[in-house]
């Protein structure tokens, strides 16, 4: 009776006091701006996906024995057609993924302009201008096919083309893309409201005023930023996102680890037992260091290097995600064979969704919110997946994450999607297995209880 | 009347929103209820009647209420009604946000 009422204390806590703190949290505008500039360019990593799986078939030429099957035989063509066509098949990767932070720079541009009521695709451009401009300042370069061993100096040197180099406009532009985005609309809003702006007459068409409008902005942002890169060079010797990404990377290393996944899942399903939308409150900062996690093992795989990070979006999404928030795929198994009928609707009605991630129905249905006898699997099996998950693929036994599937992927394969190893859904396998142990003893409690106000219930129907 | 359901990524309000239509009337066939991501809200809001919020983006309520102004009723759907999708139930609901709207307007 004692320990009930000190969960009900603590649960009363997280409503009163941790649920109002997440709700501000998750609508100050600037997190807002990026968890949604940042899922705006989610489709663009499906996209670049796409090419990345087409380059990296499911085997290794090197361990496969003398006599392939079939199946592996064509494994072996489409592994040798990729290694012989990879730059074209990397190309759409290379202008999606590629160059995702210009995306991200623009996304979150336009996003708090809007939430600050101003022009949002003034914001966008100036965003991602500024952006370019501190991450990928063109250079003349000589493409280096054109070149051969007979040409002089001089020569080469005509060959000349200015372009912009990629390597800051992947992962490691991510978290200056974020911050320009940001800066560059504060800066505009800034001078709006002291009035700085190019006013045209009355009779100009408002469409031609507009377009002066973001003139000054423009200007300061391009300029500013510009003098802030050169002096940046200068001292440091490197470009701004470089530092920046220097700074970054012990909280990088931070989110990157197993206990990184345990500490992220278990804020996640406290939200969630509150009945608050977890992911959407948390992922305004987690979101940007997952996502640059993945694209720098894409660009990893690329460059045929060992992928660097663990903890990703698709590592969230499909092995602690397993079936929703709080990892539930295996709860959904027990509630269907459950004896108790209200359980087991309820597992009718989440299965479908469930195998597809989405568990509302169980969360708002089973309950979970607020349930102190799930209390405990609830918050904390996700996180323990993602330990395990973690500790798995550091060994080396399951391949790393490097492309993005949709979450919605039924989990077995958008785990062997993200990884190209088959491994992969075996461990999927095996989390559901676990989850069902750690679970069960909870279920049961839960059920017995069910079961019990069931037979109550039909006796006073039958008075 | 058009019915507008909002949750994060509009993925299990969608599957309210299936019920819901389930539960309609013949005479209420040609009624709309859809669902959107929450980052739709602002561009979709004002085809709608009413809106109704998952309970898991109830911290969303005051400031679409605000964008959504004071003609289109934004309210939160109860947890237990969204978990088993009773779709009666939270028609009902609808029907009667948008009576006390119109109720309000007479006045």
């Amino acid at each position: 009776m004692k320990q009930m009422n000190i969960f009900k204390n603590f649960s009363q806590f997280l409503e009163v006091k941790i649920g109002p703190m997440a709700a501000s949290f998750a609508n100050q505008k600037h997190i807002l701006a990026v968890r949604n500039g940042v899922i705006a360019a989610v489709p663009l990593t499906i996209v670049g996906g796409i090419s990345l799986i087409m380059a990296f078939p499911p085997i290794d030429p090197t361990r496969v024995s003398d006599n392939p099957n079939i199946f592996t035989q064509m494994l072996l063509m489409w592994h040798s057609w990729a290694s012989a066509n990879m730059a074209t098949i990397l190309a759409p990767f290379n202008m999606t993924m590629g160059i995702m932070s210009l995306f991200v720079a623009m996304a979150v541009g336009y996003n708090l302009s809007i939430s600050y009521k101003m022009n949002p695709l003034s914001g966008a451009m100036t965003a991602a201008t500024t952006f370019l401009l501190v991450a990928a300042p063109s250079q003349s370069v000589v493409v280096l096919s054109k070149i051969n061993d007979s040409m002089s100096y001089p020569l080469i040197k005509k060959l000349g083309q200015d372009a912009l180099p990629l390597k800051f406009m992947d992962a490691k532009g991510m978290f200056t893309a974020i911050l320009v985005g940001l800066l560059v609309v504060e800066i505009a809003r800034w001078l709006k409201q002291r009035n700085i702006v190019i006013k045209m007459p009355k009779g100009v068409p408002p469409a031609v005023a507009s377009s002066f409008e973001l003139l000054i902005p423009l200007i300061i942002c391009v300029f500013g930023f510009h003098i802030i890169s050169l002096l940046c060079e200068s001292n440091f010797g490197m470009l701004i996102p470089e530092v920046i990404m220097k700074s970054l990377a012990p909280f990088v290393g931070a989110v990157d680890s197993a206990g990184g996944t345990f500490v992220i899942a278990t804020m996640m399903n406290l939200l969630w037992f509150i009945g608050l939308h977890g992911p959407a409150i948390i992922g305004g900062v987690s979101r940007p260091f997952l996502d640059s996690n993945l694209l720098a093992n894409a660009s990893d795989k690329i460059a045929g290097l060992p992928l660097e990070h663990i903890y990703t979006t698709p590592f969230q999404d499909f092995y602690m995600q397993l079936g929703g928030s709080g990892a539930t795929l295996a709860l959904v198994f027990m509630l269907l064979w459950s004896k108790s009928k209200q359980l087991k609707g309820i597992g009718r009605i989440g299965l479908l969704p469930g195998l597809f991630n989405i568990n509302e129905p169980i969360i708002f249905g089973l309950p979970l919110i607020f349930n102190p006898i799930l209390f405990l699997p609830f918050v904390f099996v996700q996180g323990i997946n993602g330990v395990i998950a973690y500790t798995v693929t550091e060994m080396g036994i399951v391949g790393g994450t490097f492309v993005t599937a949709p979450w919605t992927t039924p989990a077995p394969i958008g785990a062997f999607l993200s990884t190209m190893d088959w491994h992969a859904a075996a461990l999927i396998l095996c989390l559901i297995v676990i989850d069902f142990v750690l679970y069960y003893p909870f279920f049961k409690i839960y059920e017995r209880q069910c079961i019990k106000q069931e037979a109550e219930g039909s006796d006073e129907v039958s008075k | 009347m058009k019915i507008l359901l909002v949750c994060a990524a509009g993925m299990s309000t969608s599957l309210v929103a299936e019920s819901m239509q389930d539960a309609l009337s013949e005479a209420e066939k040609d009624w709309v209820i859809s669902a959107e991501a929450s980052e739709q809200f602002q561009d979709v809001v004002n085809e709608y009647d009413v809106v109704l919020l998952g309970p898991q983006v109830r911290f969303k309520k005051d400031e679409f209420q605000k964008i959504a102004g004071a003609n289109i009723p934004v309210a939160i759907i109860n947890t237990m009604d969204y978990g088993r999708c009773r779709g009666d139930q939270i028609l009902q609901m609808a029907k009667e946000l948008y009576k006390n709207k119109t109720v309000g307007e007479k006045i």
